[in-house]
């Protein structure tokens, strides 16, 4: 995952890269369970969702550089290991998760559409400026 | 003046199309693709106002405004249905 | 510029008064949604836009009064300009207000 700041914040890093509450849930499972790969099927099926939402999601959180694709048949999706950093950070999430769940899904609920945000986010010319 | 509108406004149109589809291209998310048409259409619309004032036989006045609500039904699809 | 006594007779009235209608309530359609994403990331750029979308409303349904839509006015083209560059302002800003 990108990272500029020394000690990353949890809520922060929720607050601009997660989407949803099934984004955040699949992330912590896909970590909590590293180096385990899941299916989009056994996804769905674990966090209540439906595939397009899970396929979505995984669009995504490969996308932030926390998810890797593993080939084969059919096709798992696994935690992407990465700075030292980075596993302080998805400990400071999981931990902030089982602490303060409803906190969290409210702050995740009263952001904007992620729509609405990458149609903002695509009037900066360049590429990886954080707000 | 009026050309210059036009011109401007075409110019300002296309920007935001080539930035939203940009965007698109990167995160896929609908509303940006819907949104990056409408602005084609839009640049296209102002270009035939332009064509319209410098050129007097065609008449594209339906046409530019046929362009407009295209690009307009477009953007409303995109706005409505992906915006949550 | 064609003085307005040459101008031909409107080609095609009742379409062009539909779409005008279309685009007038498509464009303040936009332009409320533009401003509901407004206050929901309070990002500047989205004034822009919906200051755009609601003059280009009200600029058709103002030309729908005219005789010769096709010719408009200065004001308009004023106001039209400002709108435009409103929003060339906002994505500049964007840009550069964070250095």
């Amino acid at each position: 995952m990108s990272e500029r700041t020394k000690s990353p914040d949890p809520y922060q890093f929720i607050h601009e890269n997660v989407d949803s509450v099934p984004h955040l849930e699949s992330l912590i499972l896909l970590w909590n369970s590293r180096p385990v790969g899941w299916t989009e099927e056994e996804l769905a099926s674990r966090l209540y969702i439906p595939r397009e939402q899970v396929r979505t999601v995984l669009r995504d959180l490969i996308r932030l550089q926390a998810v890797q694709e593993i080939a084969g048949l059919p096709t798992r999706y696994s935690y992407l290991p990465g700075t030292e950093e980075q596993d302080d950070l998805m400990r400071g999430i999981d931990d902030a998760y089982r602490r303060d769940l409803v906190r969290i899904s409210t702050m995740i609920h009263s952001k904007a559409s992620s729509s609405v945000r990458e149609f903002a986010k695509a009037f900066r010319f360049k590429k990886d400026r954080d707000q | 003046m009026n050309a210059a509108l036009y011109v401007l406004t075409s110019i300002t149109m296309l920007l935001c199309a080539i930035l939203l589809l940009r965007g698109w291209s990167r995160v896929r998310r609908k509303m940006l693709l819907w949104s990056g048409l409408c602005f084609v259409l839009l640049s296209v619309a102002s270009l035939l106002k332009f064509i319209d004032l410098s050129i007097y036989k065609p008449d594209l006045y339906t046409w530019r405004l046929a362009a407009t609500a295209l690009g307009l039904a477009l953007l409303l699809y995109g706005l409505i249905w992906e915006s949550q | 510029m064609i003085p307005v006594n040459q101008l031909g007779p409107i080609a095609h009235p009742t379409l062009d008064t539909f779409l005008l209608g279309f685009v007038c309530a498509s464009s303040l359609v936009a332009a409320i949604f533009f401003l509901r994403f407004w206050r929901a990331t309070r990002d500047r750029l989205f004034v822009a836009f919906t200051v755009f979308f609601a003059i280009e409303g009200a600029n058709e349904a103002y030309t729908s009064t005219l005789r010769h839509p096709n010719v408009g006015s200065l004001a308009v083209t004023l106001i039209r300009l400002l709108a435009v560059i409103g929003i060339l302002v906002a994505i500049l800003w964007k840009n550069l207000a964070k250095e």
